[in-house]
């Protein structure tokens, strides 16, 4: 096909984002672009199709994107910056969620203004990373986007697209899951009263019951949502067309196995959990469920 | 400044999208704008992958759409495996579907579907190797399986588990796997149903019968197989309460069907036999069941029936209905009172449902959206359907029933508003104008969805294969009554053809079916056009398989190839039948011969059934073109014949002309008073005006001859006065124009209910033609279909007149004996046994036929009444036929209103009573005058028959099966002076057979029956 050899620049690894580049080609004036750009007869791959899911293209900025906008996902915290891989299968994931709302034609779950401000203003108070920077204030935040490569529309729509996600999967889940009285007794008295060293003050059931009920829900919906997710994998056509981006052996194409496909459980990495304040935590992650 | 091109696919060939990208020439760069040009392009389906490439230029910016082409599925052929069906099944097999993306994940698929089928029929050693063959100018690649079958698998070893309560020889045998047979797809399920079907007759309902695994081994060639059976217990069904046999009981209760027993089924059981004593009379009739288990190895069900009273649905009415007439409403409804073919009626709960429904359905589709109708059944103590608890008996609980379906009609609805929108690229005046719904008119759910369906259509033909209507439906605020109709248009992208690609034309020339295909390059993507063109490649006969297909058919493209793939059929084909016909008259020669076998033999023929074999060869695709040459014999105890045939059905691949050369030689008996040979060759040209916009409708046909022949009785079949065989016996050739009008408006020509048939037909036999027998022959027809009552009833009518004139002098006067009129039998007058109307030769009886015919039937198809176990596919007929064969064409119309044959008594008078001088000196002085069909007798037929008759119609997918019983009122009487009966005496074996020896007065007899399939006219 090519009969030239391109440059193929290597987007995931350097932080100058793609747009940039391809301004900086477009751009008359050459001293201010980057070096790469000092080469006029070598042609240079600005994007390419990456992964196709159900004829939808991910595309390699879409990847690059992704990456970025992971600083706001307090679930990537200590684990290092979001490999490409899990990045694709984030987007995979997100990809056929996403064909599912359309296909089902789900518009109320269209989030407002205020939810997504909301939203944002959670994150620029609660992320570490933006405390770190004074999102709080306006100079802050500008600060930690542009350092970043992001601005403010994208992470705007960006939150929107995944408060959109995670109202349909509520939607769709939540809705009919009854927990029983026998479930949160058989809850509390196997795996919470375990928990707690002898003589410790337990809380009576009447406390956290409302608590359990919660917990109980959330794995009710995730259990239902790993299920869906899988089996939309499995019906729909997902091709990777990188090689380089094939999921590794043990990390698997399944999206029960990645991290994307737990909204709620798993906060880590989902793409369609709260980037910041997760509603529930596990009961074994936190044994003592306050009142 | 920035420019941009394309690699990979050339981008005429994404023609118009390089005009349409998000990142367009000239404009700034941007990474959005690229995103979305890619995601453009990838959308298309043409590609496997796209990628973007900038490189800076002297003048500016170059940006390069590059990818990789995406490769379709064009053909797939598998050859090689062995068996008649293999290599068809196997296609099927790989799933490889012409036209879609061709990968080669999808080829390793197909190869594992295919070899596990070849396994399942028993080829467990076989390979498989494909070829794929590509087209890169088309983006296509035909995929070529080639396949070793290898040897047949037999059966081998057989092993059980589970409680089979048979030995393992048994469960063999009843599994129909003998040791050492081969295995094919069937072996499996075939030994599965067998074993099922075995403890099923032993009652055990709840058998379970597995195949547990089917090991191949290599070394003998065989497939063992190892099954599990458990017979699970006996299942009894005993009906108590009421006489039931055990194969109604099989067939109302379904565990018998379904081969288990549970809780659902055996509740189905009380249902359909409450419902079918409900029809037997026993409307009231309750049904209950309960199972036990008095053995660990039986299963007793119980059917307890409280039949109630036996009484008769004395009346059905409906009440409230005020939009429909009653009597509209009453055909729709399935329970109906006694009558005189069902003393009881027709009444069961479901059945009322089914009422219901039908009845809401009907006030729905007129606007009467609110519409309620309740079910009331009167006995004695009123009980209405859907609440059956009766309040206490107040009466005889034998007295009839009475239901009555009360209406609540609600307000109707009528349509306000019409309006669309979204339709950008058809102006609203034409989708109006497809639209039954018009505003005003009564809102019916119905015609809107036949609106829908309509619009849908009329994009799919404009190439808008995407476009989605939905009708939005929205009260008028200041009228209450009335609802206006949005249809809302999604009318998506308009795909158009890039190039019509046709493939597996291997004899056939291109040209032969290039006026088939209705898609041109260029065109809108038609779906209608591709269907038609589908229908018309399997119009020319010449293709097993015309297959259409849309490549890239997912893709966002809007310039997309079409692929036509033919499967030529085997050009030879050779087909044989057998057949009999069954009626009473039916021709007899010989008579002399019969006798001496002990039949009796008389003019009015006998009853008897006539059997026939049929062969024909044929070789399509002539010269690779849409002709044909067939070879076809008849070989029966009242036809032989040979005949020959070449076919041009479409002159130019015209679909309005057709032309055909045939000839042949035919024996046939088709009247007892001889044999004729025919010898013939004709040429004829149809014409049909399948096109719009002809100046006839397509219901006419026009079909020219030109037609010889030499036809010739066989002097020792004819049965006539031994004087005049001779002249009657003398080969003629026949020979002229001929000229048919046919013109046919039937809605169903096997079973008509309106329309018309109307034929015309001229021929002219003339010595300029080089004819030895002058005359002209009109023979025209006509059959009328009226039904009434709903069609309910049909009324039809069938005319025919004929007649013939001899314009020539001497022996081309006389017009040879097949080549006259004749009528009678199961197509034609039913009074009369086969072609036993009209004039006799006046010394033996014998038919002669005419110059002249009239013959009129009329027939009352009546409804198919509800009958016990045949339901209603049995119909009867109440019929009139009229008219006969006339020896000159003057006198048919003059006897139209005679119905006594004129002048019988001389008809009796010349039975010679003095046979005195027999035979020297016999002279036969007949009274009658010298016409074209000889001279006549002093017997004359000049009336008008008249026969009435009764039918029964069996009706079946292909037509009813007729069985005709007619009474003549009015049969001819006739003298035989020369009995054909009585052999001729050895001692004068150049004698007058049995001339006066036995002279009698003949009559046709009164009763004719015949059995048929069609109707008669």
């Amino acid at each position: 096909m090519n009969k030239r050899a391109p440059i193929r620049i290597p987007i995931f690894s350097g932080r100058a984002p793609l747009w940039l580049l391809a301004l900086c080609l477009a751009a008359t004036a050459a001293d201010s672009c980057p070096a790469q750009s000092d080469q006029p007869a070598s042609p240079v791959v600005l994007d390419h199709v990456v992964a196709v899911v159900n004829k939808h293209a991910i595309l390699a900025s879409d990847l690059d994107d992704e990456i970025r906008l992971s600083v706001l996902d307090p679930n990537f915290l200590g684990q290092g910056e979001l490999t490409s891989q899990r990045a694709l299968e984030q987007l995979i994931s997100r990809s056929l969620i996403e064909q599912q709302i359309r296909q089902e034609d789900m518009q109320a779950i269209e989030p407002s203004q205020d939810e997504v401000d909301a939203r944002l203003d959670q994150i620029r108070k609660q992320l570490p990373a933006c405390i770190r920077q004074n999102c709080a204030t306006g100079a802050g935040w500008n600060a930690f986007l542009s350092a970043h490569g992001l601005t403010s529309e994208r992470v705007d729509s960006y939150l929107r697209y995944r408060l959109e996600i995670l109202s349909f999967i509520e939607q769709r889940f939540r809705q009919g899951i009854q927990i029983s009285p026998q479930q949160i007794d058989s809850y509390y008295h196997e795996i919470l009263l375990p928990q707690y060293a002898p003589g410790e003050t337990v809380p009576p059931l009447d406390q956290v019951a409302p608590r359990i009920q919660e917990i109980l829900l959330e794995q009710q919906v995730n259990m239902l949502f790993d299920a869906w997710l899988t089996n939309l994998r499995g019906q729909g056509d997902v091709e990777v067309l990188d090689p380089a981006l094939e999921p590794a052996p043990n990390q698997g194409g399944s999206p029960v196995a990645s991290p994307a496909a737990s909204p709620v459980a798993s906060p880590a990495a989902s793409p369609v959990a709260s980037p910041v304040a997760s509603p529930v935590a596990t009961p074994v992650a936190n044994p003592g469920i306050a009142p | 400044m920035l420019h941009i091109s394309f690699e990979g696919i050339p981008a005429d060939r994404l023609t118009p999208l390089p005009g349409h990208l998000a990142q367009a020439e000239g404009a700034p760069l941007t990474a959005e704008n690229l995103k979305r040009s890619i995601r453009q392009l990838y959308e298309t389906g043409l590609y496997d992958t796209v990628e973007v490439e900038a490189s800076r230029q002297a003048d500016g910016v170059s940006l390069v759409f590059a990818g990789t082409p995406r490769t379709f599925i064009g053909t797939v052929s598998v050859n090689g495996a062995s068996g008649p069906t293999m290599n068809a099944l196997l296609q099927r097999a790989s799933q490889l579907r012409a036209g879609t993306r061709l990968t080669q994940a999808k080829i390793l698929r197909a190869l594992a579907q295919m070899r596990s089928t070849l396994e399942v029929n028993g080829y467990h050693e076989s390979s498989v190797t494909q070829a794929v063959t590509p087209h890169p100018e088309q983006q296509l690649a035909d995929v070529a399986f080639r396949v070793v079958s290898g040897p047949r698998a037999r059966v081998g070893t057989i092993a059980v588990t589970g409680d089979s309560g048979m030995s393992l020889e048994n469960f063999r045998r009843h599994a129909g796997l003998r040791n050492g047979a081969h295995v094919d797809r069937d072996t499996v399920n075939h030994a599965l149903d067998g074993v099922l079907r075995n403890y099923q007759k032993q009652g055990r309902l709840e058998a379970d019968v597995k195949l547990e695994s089917a090991q191949y081994n290599t070394a003998t060639k065989s497939v063992d197989y190892r099954f599990s059976a458990n017979r699970g217990p006996q299942v009894k069904v005993e009906v108590q309460g009421a006489a039931v046999d055990s194969e109604h009981v099989k067939r109302l209760v379904p565990i018998f069907q379904e081969g288990s027993v549970d809780e659902d089924l055996l509740n189905e059981g009380n249902r359909r036999l409450r419902d079918n004593f409900q029809r037997l009379g026993y409307f009231d009739a309750k049904v209950d069941h309960k199972s036990q288990s008095p053995a660990s190895d039986q299963v007793d069900i119980l059917y307890t029936v409280q039949l109630g009273p036996r009484r008769r649905v004395q009346k059905v009415s409906i009440a409230g209905n005020r939009y429909f007439d009653t009597a509209t409403l009453m055909d729709l409804l399935s329970v109906h009172p006694a009558g005189v073919l069902d003393s009881h009626g027709v009444y069961s709960q479901a059945l009322v449902s089914v009422d219901v429904s039908a009845l809401e359905a009907v006030y729905r589709n007129n606007g009467f959206s609110q519409v309620k109708v309740t079910p009331e059944t009167s006995t004695p103590e009123t009980v209405v359907a859907d609440n059956p608890a009766p309040a206490a008996a107040a009466g005889p609980r034998t007295a009839p029933l009475v239901v009555t379906y009360h209406i609540a009609e609600g307000p109707q609805l009528r349509v306000g508003t019409l309006t669309f929108d979204g339709n950008d690229h058809i102006a609203t005046a034409k989708l109006t104008a497809l639209l039954n719904t018009t505003p005003g008119q009564m809102l019916s759910p119905r015609n809107l969805a036949g609106d829908h369906d309509a619009i849908v259509t009329d994009y799919y033909t404009r190439g808008f294969d995407q476009a989605a209507v939905t009708i939005i439906q929205q009260p008028e605020a200041s009228d209450s009554g009335k609802v206006d109709v949005v249809f809302h248009v999604v009318e998506g992208e308009q795909i158009f053809v890039r190039n019509v690609y046709l493939t597996g034309l291997e004899f056939t020339h291109p040209q032969t079916v290039a006026r088939a295909i209705t898609l041109h390059a260029g065109d809108p993507l038609n779906q209608t056009a591709l269907t038609d063109t589908q229908r018309n490649l399997y119009n020319f006969a010449l293709f097993n398989e015309a297959n259409a297909a849309v490549v890239n058919p997912d893709g966002g493209a809007t310039q997309k190839t079409v692929l036509l793939q033919a499967v030529e059929a085997r050009r030879w084909t050779l087909t044989y039948g057998f057949g009999f016909e069954a009626q009473t008259g039916q021709p007899q020669n010989n008579c002399a011969g019969a006798t001496a076998g002990g039949v009796r033999c008389n003019p009015n023929g006998k009853t008897g059934v006539s059997p026939r074999v049929l062969a024909d060869i044929t070789r399509i695709g002539l010269f690779g073109r849409d002709q044909s040459i067939s070879l076809r014999g008849t070989y029966g105890l009242l036809e032989q014949s040979v005949g020959i045939q070449y076919q041009v059905p479409h002159l130019e691949g015209n679909p309005n002309f057709g032309f055909t050369f045939s000839g042949g030689y035919a024996n046939s008996l088709d009247v007892s008073t001889y044999v004729a040979s025919r010898l013939e060759g004709a040429f004829r040209g149809t014409e049909n005006f399948n096109h719009p916009g002809s100046w006839l409708s397509r219901a006419n046909t026009f079909v020219y001859e030109i037609d010889f022949r030499r036809v010739k009785v066989s002097a020792s079949s004819l049965q006539v006065f031994p004087g005049e065989i001779s002249l009657l016996s003398t080969a003629t050739r026949v020979g002229g124009p001929a000229f048919t009008w046919i013109r046919d408006t039937r809605d169903v020509p096997m079973d008509a209910r309106r329309g018309t048939y109307t034929s015309f037909q001229e021929f002219l036999s003339d010595r300029i033609f080089g004819a030895e027998a002058e005359f002209n022959r009109i023979d025209t027809s006509n059959s009328s279909y009226y039904s009434f009552d709903k069609g309910r009833f049909v009324v039809a009518r069938n005319t025919r007149y004929g007649q013939l004139r001899a314009f020539g002098s001497g022996s081309s006067s006389l017009i040879p004996l097949p080549e006259r009129f004749y009528a009678g039998g199961a197509v034609s007058l039913r009074g009369f046994s086969q072609n036993a109307a009209g004039p006799r030769d006046p010394e033996t009886g014998f038919q002669i036929g005419g110059a002249g015919t009239l013959t009129n039937s009329t027939e009352l198809r009546l409804p198919p009444p509800t009958l016990p176990w045949v339901g209603n596919t049995i119909s009867f007929v109440i019929f009139h036929d009229m008219g006969n064969v006339f020896t000159n064409v003057g006198d048919a119309w003059a006897s139209a209103l005679r119905v006594r044959q004129p002048d019988s008594a001389a008809c009796r008078n010349a039975v010679v009573t003095n046979p005195s001088g027999y035979p020297a000196g016999y002279d036969p002085t007949h009274t009658g005058p010298v016409t074209s069909t000889g001279q006549q007798g002093p017997c004359s037929f000049n009336d008008f028959s008249h026969a009435l008759g009764l039918g029964l119609r069996y009706h079946t997918p292909v037509g009813p099966i007729r069985f005709d019983v007619s009474y003549n009122l009015n049969p001819p009487i006739y003298p035989v002076n020369i009995n054909y009966s009585i052999p001729t005496p050895a001692i004068n074996p150049s004698g007058v057979p049995g001339f006066a020896s036995d002279p009698y007065l003949g009559q046709a007899p009164h009763i004719n029956f015949f059995f048929s399939l069609g109707q008669a006219f």
